[in-house]
């Protein structure tokens, strides 16, 4: 497992007024300003559509790196030259989950991964727009939920909670109740795997990677 | 993001190339070597990926990377500029070289994201790389970094703890050991007897049983690459000269 407190005691890995999240998600920029960073926030609006035969893995990553490189590529760039993208799914069997359309979805995406074992996976990508140097990884965190009656999981669904998250459920809210375990990251689930995050800017400053942990934290 | 690349970067990289091209010829002549022995890594950590992929339509056909996270931003990106009709005939993807310090726990992305592991420095490595290439119904090959000059801030394993790292790799069927790899000491004279010294070490260990694989001498960059040759470099690795100056970005 990651040390939650690795993030805590390591400084800033940038100075400030250098970045910016290419994201709209609040939950992303919650645990991004958890690594004592201050950033701009700009939405960069891209094709999210797979190409054909694109697997998970490889469609996060391209499109954390393409989010990130639409926004590098505006003008007005100025000092904040480091960009951050990212975009998550929860992977089930190998096919994504998305986010349900309405309460009726959430309940029947609950059905299924309860009682079951799913990944989340997470494309980070640090683009730096006055070189055009880039960044990238995908994280990869599984999760494992216990079986719950139907009545539970429409009563979860009842509290709105579901509707905007992938997978109908929110690590961080109420969906924990149905969580067994989380092996890896835990920001990952949430939307943004910190530790890893925090490595990326480092390594896009021009640094090198900080020391090895003598965990085996990625699974 | 537009895949064409600038005519300008094309030809720069182009040139750089040759330059490079006609130091290791200029060099092989002198050591009475033939320049098809080497083979030219270029070292390609926070290069854009226009300018990477331009070295590969010249004729680059190796790739260095330090940092899993690069290889991976890189190699998602690079098959639209290199199959972009506008930049040319599409060369082939090339070959990728982890030239970095690779962390156990990076050992699954090391093994899908390369080729070669160029720096291999202990058995809990070889093994974390075998059991991962296992996984993936892959192999992979691998070069034992060295640490001559006993410096504690370089990585690699030290000679009196080879054989131990040796009898390890015999036994792990994907993990294929091809060769020895040095960073040598700082100065001319440092970097000849460290270059002199691996190659001792790669032909006594050549003669034992098992060992009859571990051929290459990747060792040399810029700065020491008429060395290195003289030497019987086989794997040299070339950062700014073929990509130009990086900017760097941490002040």
């Amino acid at each position: 497992m990651n040390s939650p407190t690795d993030t805590w005691i390591n400084p800033s890995p940038l100075a400030p007024g250098t970045l910016i999240l290419a994201s709209a998600s609040p939950r992303r920029r919650e645990l991004l300003s958890q690594l004592g960073l201050e950033f701009e926030i700009r939405p960069a609006n891209i094709d999210e559509s797979p190409q054909v035969g694109e697997v998970p893995f490889d469609l996060v990553r391209r499109l954390a790196l393409e989010k990130a490189t639409a926004i590098a590529q505006e003008d007005q760039i100025g000092d904040r030259r480091f960009v951050l993208g990212s975009d998550t799914l929860v992977v089930l069997d190998n096919e994504p989950i998305g986010k349900p359309a309405d309460e009726s979805e959430a309940v029947r995406m609950l059905q299924r991964l309860t009682g079951r074992t799913h990944t989340v996976m997470t494309g980070i990508a640090v683009v730096d727009a006055h070189t055009g140097s880039m960044l990238a990884e995908v994280v990869e965190s599984s999760v494992e939920m216990r079986t719950a009656p139907l009545e539970e999981l429409q009563a979860y669904v009842a509290t709105g909670e579901s509707l905007d998250k992938a997978g109908a459920y929110a690590l961080q809210g109420g969906g924990r109740r149905f969580v067994n375990q989380v092996r890896g990251s835990e920001s990952n689930v949430i939307g943004l795997p910190l530790e890893e995050t925090r490595t990326l800017l480092h390594l896009a400053r021009g640094l090198s990677e900080p020391k090895e942990s003598d965990s085996e934290s990625q699974i | 993001m537009s895949a064409l690349i600038d005519p300008m970067v094309l030809r720069d990289a182009a040139e750089r190339l040759a330059v490079v091209q006609a130091r290791m010829e200029k060099a092989c002549k002198a050591a009475g070597r033939d320049v098809s022995e080497i083979t030219l890594v270029g070292a390609c950590k926070r290069q854009p990926v226009n300018k990477i992929a331009a070295s590969l339509f010249a004729g680059l056909r190796n790739l260095g990377e330090n940092y899993i996270q690069g290889a991976e931003a890189t190699q998602i990106t690079l098959p639209q500029f290199l199959s972009e009709p506008s930049n040319g005939t599409p060369p082939p993807l090339p070959r990728w070289h982890m030239i970095g310090h690779l962390q156990r726990n990076k050992a699954k992305q090391a093994v899908e994201n390369f080729e070669t592991v160029d720096s291999l420095d202990s058995p809990r490595l070889a093994k974390a790389l075998h059991r991962r290439a296992e996984e993936l119904n892959r192999t992979i090959e691998v070069c034992i970094q060295v640490n001559l000059s006993g410096e504690s801030t370089k990585s690699g394993t030290s000679p009196a703890e080879l054989p131990e790292l040796i009898s390890t790799l015999a036994e792990l069927s994907r993990v294929r050991a091809i060769g020895l790899m040095t960073m040598p000491a700082p100065g001319t004279e440092a970097s000849r007897h460290d270059f002199a010294e691996l190659r001792e070490l790669r032909d006594q260990l050549r003669d034992q049983p098992g060992c009859e694989s571990l051929t290459e001498l990747n060792m040399g960059m810029s700065g020491d690459l008429e060395i290195a040759i003289k030497e019987g470099a086989t794997i040299v690795r070339i950062g700014t000269d073929l990509f130009g100056e990086r900017k760097t970005p941490s002040e």
